[in-house]
């Protein structure tokens, strides 16, 4: 008979080695104090050049073509190594130096190449920064050139953000960032004719940047059209789903209520149980929130930071008058003692304007 | 005040933390599936809770951090009901939302967490450093509290310098950029001496090295540069070939050569005139002047128009020389061009001083001349048409003398270099980096410069959905709490379904 024993308090502190099949030390220098772990990053690492620089390894240097270059242990098999010029894949393998250790070099795998061994990946594989993550994606970038055009669309033509957000298949929020955005970098293009003294690195590393992210309205090397779709396909499928709306935080909350059997009830009275609006009202409100809105205009947008100004008589022989102004008391006043929740442990904070936090 | 840091990068552990350092991509590469099976329900969770909080706000206590969770997981509704796939066939199928990966959602709105998903500090303790030191301004305000939590539409901004230090490599020391630059110099002059020594086979390798070359970006553009420049200076070439291919300039430069053959022709003295030679130039002399191939012919047809020039005796010694007898040596070429300018265009007080015989040559002369420069001007841009093509094809002919432009980088006294940098940068001279030391071009700015990319940065740079980003002006707008929706879960986190779901039970565990 068989007895199977549970293994409780099963101690946390076990060494992480890779899953992937890795050269383990042998023999070595006994003044050299080196663990299998080290080893092992040595050989993700790949040779160090003399500018402290690891130009065999895949990912020491940031993708210049707009499709991403994230981690595939389980795909390559824990073997980063490329050669720089013809691309082959690399294995660490060991010689023994005069001394009699062994030392590490790195030579091609015959008859495997990348393209042959990774094209089988699935559909959104090469957005997925994380392996094991497959519902992390990373976002498209939009770049200079759309939103030059989203700016002029909204400043120039004078459509609304909701006409934008639908020719472009950005959400609403996403079109007005872009836009505030090209404005500001405008703003900087400009303090750059005018005075030599802006930093041109920054644009450096903006561009470097740009390039390591798949673009909104150009598709990448690794996608091509297959079953009769077209590159137009795959811009298409990128376009936000724009009918999509948060959930609201009424119901994200159970609630019980007790109710005949032979009573009807359906989704509306479900809606009136956790006060939810109707969608159309819902739309209504997405479509007039926002400065570039369809129903935005300015004196609405004064009538929201309203405050009440009282002004006093002016009374004979009087050569000022008195205006009062609606203003909080925290702001001004001194509030002696102490409430109830100022000793508790986590009290409730806020920031005001000048960026200070305060106790509410 | 943050927890103590440490042990973060530790391979042992192999704990996956929120940054870009390249110990933690290691362990990320080598972090297989978390096995569940061994372990009771309890430790599942505490396992879970121990992996996702090392990832999501390592540096906040358990304490603080029961205070931010919130049990309500955000999601979207679907409100075009045409769009709410469901059931039955696996294509039309609606993917899952994965709502428990919102379990950290709440952390997403504190400004060091937007800092590093903009990818504007290099890990999240980065951005706190960047923040406390008050780098960072949220809607034009400085913000010193790197727990402010950001609503949507709030646009932040951090302090150039700090995201190029960020995201640039590492500004190496002074002994350290030495110490490279020694080995830079020493390998430049090998090659020098290499290349001088073996010219052709230094070239075959620098084009062969360029055309493979694809994986570095900078090599690349500096490639296309070198050949843009080549194909400029096959431009220039044949613009200015062309320019002196034209029946006047081709004129102009057989009366030279003529002249010069019958200079150096005449004897001292005028006795044996008689026997001296009338044309001088013969169909070798001629071929020089239209070059290209295939110009046989139209050396053959020059020579004739030569020829009838010589027989209209308008370009005889005697005519040439009382011509030029009296002005001095250097003006000469001036004189021959307007003297050709005059028998090209023949204007009327110069037509009347000639017979009819000599005009009727000179004229026939002109006709072929114009003759050969039309269909050489012809041969001159189908031969650069060609060589552009090649160019275009990467296929660059050997020039034999380009190590020429090659130098030795003349010796450095490293000492006086240690002493005084600014002054004596300047002796750094090699063609890639002049005038600074390797990494050191502005001292006073904390990364390298000119600015290159730290390395592995690649792995991390993950765009997220709810933050928009300028890396131009270094700022970025939040747009919304990050979200999850059918396939995709906005919150950025390197763990599956599974361990976010047992990390979630650990934290709503009833009790708290």
């Amino acid at each position: 008979m068989t007895v199977f024993i549970q293994l409780r308090h099963l101690s946390g502190r076990r060494i992480v080695y890779p899953r992937y099949n890795f050269l383990k030390l042998n023999r070595q220098s006994p003044w050299k104090h080196d663990t299998n772990l080290r080893y092992a990053m040595r050989q993700f690492l790949g040779p160090k050049n003399y500018k402290g620089e690891y130009p065999l390894n895949r990912y020491a240097s940031p993708a210049t073509n707009h499709t991403p270059k994230y981690i595939q242990p389980d795909l390559e098999r824990g073997r980063p190594l490329r050669d720089p010029t013809t691309g082959e894949i690399l294995e660490p393998k060991t010689w023994i130096d005069s001394n009699g250790y062994e030392q590490l070099k790195f030579e091609p795998i015959s008859n495997e190449n990348e393209s042959t061994k990774f094209s089988h990946t699935s559909n959104n594989r090469w957005r997925q920064p994380f392996p094991e993550n497959k519902f992390c994606l990373t976002n498209y970038w939009v770049d200079s050139n759309l939103k030059k055009q989203i700016f002029e669309d909204l400043n120039v033509t004078g459509l609304s953000t909701q006409e934008v957000s639908q020719k472009y298949g950005l959400k609403v929020a996403r079109v007005e960032a872009l836009s505030k955005l090209y404005q500001l970098e405008e703003q900087r293009e400009q303090r750059k004719l005018k005075s030599k003294k802006i930093n041109t690195d920054v644009d450096k590393m903006a561009t470097t940047m740009e390039q390591m992210f798949p673009l909104f309205n150009l598709p990448t090397s690794t996608e091509s059209p297959d079953n009769g779709s077209s590159y137009q396909n795959i811009i298409n499928s990128r376009r936000e789903n724009l009918s999509e709306i948060p959930i609201p935080s009424n119901a994200k909350k159970s609630r019980f209520i007790t109710l005949a059997e032979s009573e009807p009830f359906g989704p509306l009275d479900a809606a009136a149980v956790l006060d939810l609006e109707p969608a159309v009202k819902t739309l209504e409100r997405l479509a007039t929130e926002g400065e570039h809105s369809a129903n935005h205009s300015n004196s609405q947008n004064k009538k929201l930071h309203k405050t009440r100004i009282v002004y006093g008589p002016v009374l004979a022989g009087e050569r000022s008058q008195f205006k009062v102004t609606d203003v909080p008391a925290y702001k001004y006043a001194y509030r002696y003692g102490s409430g109830n929740r100022d000793n508790k442990k986590d009290r409730r904070i806020e920031f005001d304007e000048n960026g200070r936090m305060i106790y509410v | 005040m943050p927890k103590k840091a440490v042990l973060l990068k530790s391979l042992t552990r192999g704990r996956i933390r929120a940054s870009f350092n390249k110990y933690n991509l290691f362990n990320l590469y080598k972090k297989g599936k978390i096995d569940f099976r061994t372990k009771t329900l309890y430790q599942q969770k505490f396992y879970a809770k121990q992996e996702t909080r090392a990832y999501h706000g390592e540096h906040l206590t358990e304490g603080r951090f029961n205070t931010l969770f919130s049990s309500k997981l955000n999601s979207v509704a679907q409100l075009d009901a045409s769009l709410r796939k469901s059931g039955g066939n696996t294509n039309n199928k609606l993917k899952e939302t994965p709502y428990i990966l919102q379990t950290y959602a709440t952390l997403e709105k504190r400004l060091e967490f937007a800092l590093f998903r903009a990818m504007f500090a290099s890990s999240i303790r980065q951005a706190r450093q960047f923040i406390l030191h008050g780098n960072v301004f949220v809607n034009g305000i400085k913000m010193r509290h790197p727990g402010y939590p950001l609503k949507p539409g709030d646009i932040f901004h951090v302090k150039q310098d700090k995201v190029l230090e960020a995201l640039g490599a590492k500004k190496p020391s002074l002994e350290e950029s030495l110490k490279i630059d020694k080995i830079q110099i020493e390998e430049w002059n090998q090659y020098v001496k290499d290349a001088k020594e073996n010219p052709k086979k230094a070239w075959d390798e620098k084009i062969a090295k360029f055309k493979n070359k694809n994986a570095s970006y900078e090599e690349k553009k500096e490639f296309s540069e070198f050949i843009q420049q080549y194909r400029n200076n096959i431009e220039k070439d044949e613009r200015r070939e062309l320019e002196s291919s034209t029946n006047k300039s081709l004129l102009n430069k057989i009366l030279e050569l003529h002249y010069d053959k019958l200079k150096c022709n005449q004897p001292e003295s005028n006795n044996s005139k008689k026997e001296q030679n009338n044309t001088p130039l013969t169909l070798k002399d001629i071929q020089q002047l239209v070059n290209k191939d295939n110009t046989e012919k139209l050396a053959h047809d020059l020579m004739k128009c030569y020829q009838d020039l010589i027989k209209s005796g308008l370009i005889g010694w005697d005519k040439l020389s009382s011509l030029i007898k009296d002005k001095k040596d250097e003006d000469y070429e001036n004189i021959l061009k307007k003297y050709g300018e005059k028998l090209s265009s023949l204007p009327k007080d110069f037509t009347d001083t000639l017979s009819v015989n000599e005009k009727g040559l000179i004229r026939s002369a002109n006709k072929l001349l114009a003759e050969v420069a039309n269909k050489y001007s012809l041969q001159l841009s189908t031969y650069y048409r060609q060589l552009l093509n090649d160019v275009n094809s990467e296929n660059i002919p050997y020039d034999p003398n380009w190590v020429d432009q090659l130098d030795y980088h003349p010796a450095v006294d490293f000492d006086k270099l240690k002493e005084n940098e600014r002054k004596e940068m300047k002796a750094i001279q090699l063609p890639w980096q002049k005038g600074y030391t390797y990494g050191r071009k502005d001292i006073s700015k904390p990364y390298f410069t000119p600015w290159k990319p730290r390395q592995f940065l690649a792995p991390f740079a993950i765009l997220p959905n709810h933050l928009e980003i300028s890396f131009k002006t270094c700022s970025a707008i939040y747009l919304r709490d990050p979200i999850a929706r059918p396939g995709q879960s906005e919150v950025i986190s390197p763990f599956a379904l599974n361990v976010h779901e047992r990390a979630y039970m650990y934290y709503v565990r009833k009790g708290r």
